[in-house]
């Protein structure tokens, strides 16, 4: 490692299980879910580092790093692969004194203070791999260098009654930070707190230092570290985020944010060549579409081949889909095999799961008027043949 | 395959693909999809674990080093072994029709000697095929044969090109005789025809290329020939698919050929992928009520209109009612809207306007220059 200075780092915390995915995360961390087909969550927020000229990532991972680690590999998909800086993967470690899991947010960047020092950075950029946008963190760093501020948060407009799901900030006219509320019932303020943060490197050390002397603090920016330091009169901005950002953390936020690119008009356009997102392809070959196939208003990625009917659905890469199957306003992840006569309609099929013949996914109940409840069947499952499973069920281990 | 090296003789053109070769090697003309030719036996090579490759470059080779960089998407990016760029030693019409040239080996001696392999696999760049050599180099080493020539039985509709071995027992080859020489009164005689690769001990390559200082234009094939009493030279049968595009004609039969299931099923789907050059596409979108049937279609494509039995290249637009039968549509190619486009290769960046009506015939497919605006 060559250690050269660098203005910015940014620590992308990827440790989160995101437990309210349900079946979708008994594998994978959260940031490591697929999306919009051929993506991983992750990707976003590595492709707006590298787009906004941050090529210095420390990725921190807890639960279930597994896929992660063997996704961002060297970090060369992202071009994140340099000799000076790059992608590193910050894994909790034992020292000395014993080791500890990550306690918090917080408590992740503290046990890894060493790897921002390596770099000396100015600002140190804490992002959240669990989040779908898009970007450019230096119109941020201008914003905090042109406030002269010590902190400065990412905040986007949420509708008002929504508020009290977020951290709501108040700032006054210039942008400064006056209140900061987790969760309010009242809320003052429709200002969402986006989980990105920039730290004056100082500040940070001693930010941090201080939160973990706090046997009280459960040690987490939001909730500890910011509170702290808006008490003690620190000098804490809100930079407003215009754009599409979605924290898609229940299955219906992921499903209703992957169907949106359905749309003509996708309200988060990942098709438009500006910005593009990066993500580690791998060689799969063409898709291949059948002689008697079917295909509607569909999302479909290399590596799939298509012999059935697929309508208003996304078939992320290396899915099959059998002559005689019907998949309807569903989401099929990586590498899942549906074979003949299947009826999957309005299901969320993890990676490398293998429906058998004639089984039928997201059953109508008979008394709904429409397709209510959002199917969830995980990973690495093997359905057998004529199962049938009725709509809004999450399965997994093996039926 | 720690023992085995690879050559790729790519130093080789023709005029018979017309506008597609006229500004592109023809190992690097775009074939199924998303591939170039040369992806084919790179993936080859390296699906057996041979980790070092040279590659004799042809003439106007800059669209060849767009694709193979440093070869990192082969894992040709390495510190032992690797990606050997070879400068091919002639270029031009003399050379056309010599695919294996003894001057290209002789002028890139060093990649020859440098590395002590046991064995070294030479091919072709321009066929389309997913072949298992560590089969081969398997049967090599236990036959104790000087050289083994890969060879397959010619299918009835292709031409007669290349070279054909004469075979006698334990599959020994007694002659070689190349297509131009042979009487075509000899409809009869065995069609053992030579798969442009063989496999042969690197030390004897270079004894063999050593002789010929003086005739160096010659092909590899006809030295070989012009030995076989001195030399034990074998055949090995490959009996998967092989296509030779070697002509307008046979580009489009191929590409027509990998729709098939059994064929693209065996190219494609098996346990040895076929490398190509990463690119890092968006999902292909199908809007409103397209209708794609029997087609190989990569990513970053917007789908509106009707493509039937066809390949299409990444970031190809089909607007609504256009159709598309029969066809090959290239990188960025636009299919404007109600056009018909039947029996076409449509090279890159090919635009097709609105209600356009352009139809090759099934014996001779039309051509579009890259960049033609229609």
């Amino acid at each position: 490692m060559l250690n050269v200075k660098k203005e910015s780092v940014a620590m992308l915390l990827a440790g989160g299980q995101g437990s309210r995915l349900g079946a979708l995360t008994y594998f994978i961390a959260k940031p490591a879910v697929s999306f919009g087909g051929k993506y991983r969550i992750i990707d976003f927020s590595l492709s707006n580092c590298i787009n906004s000229g941050i090529d210095t990532v420390g990725v921190l991972t807890q639960y279930r790093p597994m896929i992660l680690n063997s996704y961002i590999g060297t970090g060369a998909s992202w071009d994140l692969n340099d000799a000076n800086g790059g992608v590193q993967m910050l894994p909790p470690y034992m020292s000395q004194d014993g080791g500890v899991w990550y306690k918090g947010t917080a408590n992740a960047i503290y046990q890894n203070l060493d790897f921002i020092w390596n770099y000396n950075p100015d600002y140190v950029l804490i992002l959240s791999g669990d989040h779908i946008y898009k970007m450019d963190y230096d119109k941020m760093l201008r914003f905090h260098k042109d406030c002269e501020a010590d902190v400065t948060i990412s905040v986007i407009e949420v509708p008002w009654e929504e508020a009290c799901r977020f951290g709501i900030l108040t700032a006054d006219e210039k942008g400064r930070i006056v209140r900061f509320e987790e969760k309010p019932k009242n809320p003052k303020s429709n200002l969402a707190s986006m989980g990105i943060y920039i730290f004056n490197k100082p500040l940070l050390q001693a930010a941090l230092s201080e939160d973990e002397m706090d046997p009280d603090s459960s040690n987490d920016f939001g909730k500890d570290v910011i509170p702290r330091l808006l008490r003690q009169g620190k000098s804490l901005y809100a930079y407003k985020f215009h754009g599409y950002w979605k924290d898609v953390g229940t299955i219906e936020s992921y499903y209703n944010s992957n169907m949106e690119l359905l749309e003509n008009e996708p309200p988060f356009n990942i098709f438009e060549s500006k910005d593009r997102i990066l993500s580690n392809s791998n060689i799969y070959p063409p898709q291949y579409i059948g002689p008697e196939a079917h295909v509607e208003n569909s999302l479909i990625c290399n590596g799939c081949s298509v012999l059935g009917t697929v309508i208003n659905s996304i078939l992320s890469p290396d899915v099959r889909v059998a002559a005689g199957s019907f998949i309807k306003d569903s989401l099929i992840l990586i590498g899942t095999r549906i074979e003949e006569n299947c009826s999957v309609i309005k299901t969320i099929i993890g990676e490398n799961t293998l429906v058998g013949k004639g089984t039928v996914l997201g059953r109508r109940a008979a008394d709904t008027p429409a397709q209510q409840g959002i199917t969830v069947i995980a990973d690495n499952m093997i359905i057998k043949e004529g199962t049938v499973i009725a709509e809004g069920e999450n399965v997994s281990g093996v039926i | 395959m720690n023992d085995v090296m690879g050559l790729i003789c790519a130093n080789y053109n023709t005029d018979r693909l017309g506008a597609l070769t006229e500004d592109r090697p023809l190992a690097s003309a775009p074939f199924g999809g998303r591939y170039r030719l040369m992806d084919f036996v790179l993936s080859n090579l390296v699906n057996a674990g041979i980790r070092t490759v040279g590659i004799i470059m042809p003439y106007m080779y800059r669209s060849m080093m767009d694709h193979l960089g440093a070869g990192k998407d082969w894992f040709l990016d390495r510190k032992r072994g690797g990606l050997f760029i070879l400068p091919g030693s002639v270029y031009g019409f003399n050379n056309m029709s010599t695919q294996f040239l003894v001057k290209d080996m002789i002028k890139n001696k060093d990649y020859l000697v440098r590395d002590e392999k046991e064995y070294i696999i030479i091919a072709t760049a321009n066929q389309v095929y997913n072949m298992d050599y560590t089969g081969l180099i398997k049967a090599h080493a236990e036959s104790g044969a000087d050289i083994t020539l890969v060879y397959r039985n010619r299918a009835l509709h292709e031409e007669r090109s290349g070279y054909f071995l004469e075979l006698s027992a334990k599959n020994r080859v007694a002659d070689i005789v190349s297509a131009k020489t042979r009487d075509n009164a000899e409809e009869d005689a065995p069609d053992a025809l030579f798969a442009d690769c063989l496999i042969m001990g690197r030390q004897k390559l270079v004894d063999l290329i050593g002789w010929y200082q003086v005739v160096d234009y010659m092909d590899l094939m006809d030295v070989i020939g012009e030995n076989l009493s001195l030399l034990s030279v074998r055949g090995y049968e490959f009996s998967g698919y092989l296509g030779r595009v070697e002509s307008i004609e046979a580009y489009m039969r191929c590409s027509l050929e990998i729709l098939s299931p059994e064929v693209h099923e065996e190219l494609f789907f098996g346990d040895r992928p076929i490398y190509t050059k990463i690119k890092d596409g968006v999902p292909t979108r199908y809007i409103g009520r397209s209708e794609v049937s029997n087609c190989l279609i990569p990513n970053e494509c917007t789908i509106r209109g009707r493509v039937e039995n066809s390949i299409i290249f990444p970031s190809v637009v089909v607007e609504s009612g256009a159709v598309i039968k029969n066809s090959v549509i290239m990188q960025r190619a636009v299919v404007g809207e109600n056009a018909t486009v039947e029996n076409v290769i449509a090279d890159k960046f090919v635009v097709i306007g609105k209600n356009l009506t352009i139809r090759g015939n099934t014996e001779r497919p039309l051509v579009l220059k890259k960049k033609n605006i229609m």
